[in-house]
């Protein structure tokens, strides 16, 4: 059974939605384990991470996402495992899964150096499951150079079977590969791929955002798979708002005191995706309705404006089991940018 | 707290009264001013003070007050804001003891640095100040009328103490009409020195007041207003109207006096704690005002209906229930009292229906016989115009009714409705002061009130629930928050405050690695609990930094695990102080019970039904911190979820008395630690009687 260690340079360089797109290119009987856990799920004691269970669910493998995964924290590993004991758990998962499958995937950390103190980077788990070793490179042209640089020049790789690179989301790919391409392979970087940048696969759903936010959905439901396209906080008068450009985009989620009704109904009334309402506090009624009646989530949260759209910021849209549509985009990218013979 | 009370009544009888700003023009203030002293009687010294000098309405003015020479009781200033400052000081200088400030122009349009630098200089004299933003003080007992009012003040029993202005100058005017004579008047303003708790020291010893009407929008000083009212709603009934309950209501007091309306459910809570009757309007307000001002304190509790129409006799039922006044039951004495009065096809159940034939005479035979009775103890009389009644004989009816009910000590209160006869009785009876009414709920209501406060009186209880505290401990945990320049506690702290007032917790410690939480978890017992520790995590549960059910080792590494996961993407830069392990407590009812320094009226404390959807259901009452075990027993039954205590479908009944316990010690935490802002015990999971509660989780919060 082949296996492919897929590692990223940085956080969030795209390696999910890769292996998501591989599993289909290959056209092969695929298993997968990813044994450094870094998007925890822990639900009724169980822990496992969220990438395991998408890409179970995925791929259709019958083993339970707990099972795939070693560890989330390193305190934890430091307490549990051993260099002698991580090879041993590394191997038992990888027979486990690897049963009556012609090729394994590996998903690595968050970046290079993630879990190299327990054990678990990705240059590690290779070496131990003698892989091929591919990274996955995203960013801007300059940081994706830089990166590629970096690890040619500094990284040693001698132990490891690595097999190239392949570049995500790049905004002007004809742009970058003639500028580019040519210097990384002057380096003796394989290139494999070079995927382009759809702004699509960054958008999220109304439902995904309030799973993220821990909130109570009290209206809309029925809209909850509107997409988010754009982000507005309401924090002046609604008269304000109206005149505002940014406002009047569409699918955009609205952010905004549960007491600003005047700002509600705003958004109620204008081409909206879904609306957070913060400090927990519960508009009057027949906004309540209003939304119900225009499908219009109303999510609820604790936290307040500020902190709501900090966490926005920050967060990743990551791609979810149901949405077929997107699966299916990603799986064309890869089949129409990524040489899967050179893997 | 208490001024002086000889302090205060110089300003309800002042011997001596300076005008500054008098005018001899009509339709200035300055003149308006000191010709109402002049015509209400007024026995004292009168100084009209202008710089110009000159005559005015008789008296010749002085150009300052410090030309004048003698003592001086209150000095009234209707200068303008510009020239107030300086007017005060003249005053304060010549030792005037209190100076009304008439103008407008300083903290309710933003003014507040002027404001407070005439009050911190008059203060430094000795000298207090009423205002600003006033239209002045009326006292029958001092036949002072300071007011800038176009209408004579009719004298009566009833005092007011307004914050607004306008509405009070209007109420003269109303109060005028409805023939409710008026003991004092005194337009409080801006509250900047002189407020309700100093007045109504004065007013409830004034033998001319018999009842106290207060309007309110804000109160600055809480535990000093709850002391008072708590204090003076002993010797006489007061009756509160308090604007600002709805949210736009409360921005518009904000802009109207700069007043914090403050929660509207605290107040109301407070207000009933403290023995206040809030009236939901100002007809309402004035009803009761006029009624309790004459109404006797019956006896009991017994209140019978009379009526000639089942309709209304249906309606006044159902107002009684609403207002709180018990309908006597006993069948047999009714039929005895009042079937020489009914007709056989009428009824003497209560309502008693006399019918529609009924005459005047059959009324006054029907209306007289529960004031001859002992078992009976307050009376509603209900007429509905019938085609068939001799309408000329309404009033004279009524006169004679209330006249024998007032003879025998029993309140009574009518309601009638008709057409421009009934109207015209009305109106008559009124200015009489008997308490008639076109509409049956404001009958009951006066009725009600007069009951509330009877029970309030009765069931009185002035002790105050004290329990010993450990204030050194807690101030030494407030002192190191403090220095860690946080302004709350962690919960390990907050758990040391609950430990140190006798408030049971779950066994915790707090592990600052794997091992550590393994041994916590093995030395507390299992099940246990884990959460995450950290000054940048409030809200645990939102950040995933919980772990409930811990059943053995290997689920204390996964839970130590994905709690600090989980931390960290919530909030990356946060510090992590470590894992709490705590007992996990067994299922029990949740309750919340919490305790904050409320801006307006002082630590307050508040329980109800708890767990996470608190700030959903809303299941929560509220009562001012100094309270006792009657009042902290209460205010736990009040709770729309009190059954639940009481056991239901089967279940044991909830140790309450400890839940009590809780409430009080938790107001004297408040009380006592006014560095501690506030105070949230959710869950506090009560078990069967006599097995106690724990407070699962506390959130304290402090101040620098």
């Amino acid at each position: 059974m082949d296996k492919l260690v897929i590692a990223g340079t940085r956080k969030s360089a795209g390696k999910t939605t890769i292996f998501t797109g591989l599993g289909k290119a290959l056209g092969k009987k695929v298993a997968y384990m990813k044994p450094f856990g870094d998007r925890l799920i822990y639900r009724k004691k169980r822990l496992w991470d969220y990438d395991a269970a998408l890409l179970t669910n995925i791929f259709g493998l019958e083993e339970s996402p707990e099972d795939i995964t070693i560890g989330f924290e390193h305190a934890k590993l430091r307490y549990v495992y051993d260099e002698e004991r991580v090879k041993e758990k590394l191997h038992e998962i990888a027979n486990n899964v690897g049963k009556n499958k012609e090729m394994l995937f590996v998903e690595g950390g968050r970046d290079l150096a993630y879990g190299v103190s327990v054990y678990l980077d990705a240059i590690s788990v290779a070496h131990y499951l003698d892989g091929k070793l591919v990274l996955v490179v995203g960013g801007n042209d300059d940081n994706i150079v830089d990166d590629i640089t970096l690890f040619k020049k500094y990284v040693d790789v001698s132990n490891v079977d690595f097999a190239g690179v392949i570049i995500n989301k790049v905004h002007d790919i004809e742009d970058f590969k003639n500028t580019y391409v040519e210097k990384i392979k002057e380096m003796g970087v394989n290139v494999i791929g070079i995927i382009p940048y759809v702004p699509e696969l960054s958008y999220f759903t109304m439902d995904y955002l309030s799973e993220t936010l821990f909130a109570k959905v009290i209206a809309g439901e029925a809209g909850l798979n509107s997409v988010v396209k754009n982000i507005f906080v309401g924090a002046m008068s609604s008269n304000e708002a109206l005149r505002n450009p940014m406002f009047n985009k569409d699918s955009k989620l609205l952010i905004t005191s549960g007491d600003r009704s005047d700002m509600i109904l705003s958004g109620l009334e204008t081409n909206t995706a879904g609306i957070i309402l913060t400090n927990n506090i519960l508009p009057p009624s027949n906004i309540i309705s209003k939304a119900s009646e225009k499908n219009i989530p109303l999510l609820l949260v604790s936290s307040n404006t500020y902190q709501v759209a900090s966490q926005l910021e920050k967060m990743e849209a990551l791609l979810t089991k149901d949405n077929a549509e997107k699966v299916s985009m990603i799986e064309k990218l890869i089949a129409d940018h990524v040489d899967v013979k050179l893997l | 707290m208490k001024s002086s009370n000889s302090d205060i009544k110089a300003l309800f009888e002042p011997k001596s009264v300076a005008v500054v700003g008098a005018s001899s023009q009509p339709g200035k203030i300055g003149y308006s001013v000191t010709r109402n002293i002049l015509q209400g009687g007024f026995k004292g010294k009168v100084y009209p003070i202008n710089p110009k000098g000159g005559a005015i309405l008789g008296m010749d003015a002085y150009k300052s007050v410090g030309d004048i020479g003698g003592s001086i009781d209150v000095a009234s200033i209707c200068v303008p804001a510009k020239f107030t400052f300086d007017a005060v000081k003249e005053c304060a200088d010549a030792g005037v003891k209190h100076v009304q400030i008439i103008t407008s122009g300083f903290s309710e349009v933003g003014e507040n640095e002027l404001e407070n630098k005439i009050v911190d200089y008059a203060k430094s004299k000795g000298t207090r100040i009423l205002g600003p933003n006033i239209f002045g003080v009326f006292s029958s007992s001092g036949n002072f009328n300071s007011t800038f009012s176009a209408t004579d003040v009719l004298r009566g029993n009833v005092a007011i103490l307004t914050q607004s202005g306008a509405l009070g100058i209007a109420m003269i005017g109303k109060t005028a009409v409805e023939k409710m004579g008026l003991s004092a008047i005194v337009s409080l303003g801006n509250k900047a020195d002189v407020d309700e708790a100093d007045c109504l020291e004065y007013i409830v010893q004034d033998k001319e007041t018999n009842v106290v009407l207060m309007y309110i929008e804000g109160v600055k000083n809480g535990e000093k207003f709850i002391e008072a009212v708590r204090e003076a709603s002993k010797v006489k009934p007061i009756v509160v109207l308090k604007s600002g309950r709805s949210a736009r209501g409360a921005m518009a007091a904000a802009s109207h006096t700069g007043s914090l309306a403050g929660a509207d459910e605290i107040f109301d809570a407070v207000a009933k704690q403290s023995g206040l009757l809030r009236a939901e309007s100002l007809e309402e307000a004035f009803n009761w005002c006029k009624f309790l001002a004459y109404a006797p304190m019956p006896k009991g509790r017994n209140s019978v209906i009379v009526t000639n129409g089942g309709g209304i006799g249906v309606m006044a039922t159902d107002a009684c229930e609403k207002y709180g006044v018990d309908l006597y039951d006993d069948q047999i004495v009714l039929k005895e009292v009042f079937e020489p009065a009914t007709p056989d096809f009428g009824s003497t159940k209560n309502p008693v229906d006399i019918t529609g034939g009924a005459q005047a005479s059959d009324y006054d035979l029907a209306l007289s016989a529960p004031t001859k009775s002992d078992e009976m103890d307050s009376t509603l009389a209900l007429y509905c115009e019938t085609a068939t009644f001799d309408s000329e004989n309404l009033a004279p009816m009524i006169r004679d009714t209330y006249s024998k009910h007032m003879a025998s000590g029993k309140p009574v209160t009518y309601a009638i409705v008709g057409g421009e006869s009934v109207e015209g009785a009305i109106t008559e009876l009124r200015r009489k002061n008997i308490p008639v009414f076109p509409d049956v709920y404001e009958a009951v209501s006066c009725m009600g009130a007069l009951y509330r406060y009877q029970k309030m009186l009765k069931e009185r209880d002035e002790s105050v629930a004290e329990v010993d505290v450990d204030l050194k401990t807690i101030d030494k945990i407030i002192d190191g928050a403090i220095a860690d320049n946080r302004t709350f506690l962690l919960s390990t702290e907050g758990q040391d405050v609950m430990d140190s007032a006798g408030i049971i917790i779950p066994g915790a410690g707090i592990g600052k690695n794997i091992e550590e939480c393994i041994n916590l978890a093995e030395e507390i017992g299992y099940p246990v609990v884990m959460k995450v520790v950290s000054r940048d995590i409030l809200h645990k549960s939102d950040a995933g930094g919980v772990a409930l059910d811990i059943l053995n080792k290997e689920e204390v590494i996964d839970a130590y695990e994905a709690i600090m996961t989980n931390c960290r993407v919530y909030k990356e830069d946060a510090v992590i102080e470590g894992i709490e392990v705590t007992e996990m407590v067994q299922k029990g009812v949740e309750l919340i019970v919490g305790a904050r320094q409320d801006p307006q009226l002082g630590p307050i404390v508040m329980c109800g039904l708890g767990g996470i959807y608190v700030e959903v259901m809303k299941d929560v009452t509220f009562r001012a911190a100094k309270l006792n075990r009657k009042e902290a027993t209460e205010m736990l039954s009040e709770i729309r979820s009190y059954p639940l205590l009481l056991g239901v479908r089967g279940e044991e009944k909830r140790d309450i008395d400890i839940v009590v316990d809780t409430i009080i010690k938790v107001a004297n935490i408040i009380r006592k630690v006014p560095r501690i802002t506030d105070i949230e015990i959710n869950p506090v999971v009560v078990y069967e009687q006599g097995k106690g509660l724990k407070a699962v989780d506390v959130r304290i919060l402090i101040s620098k």
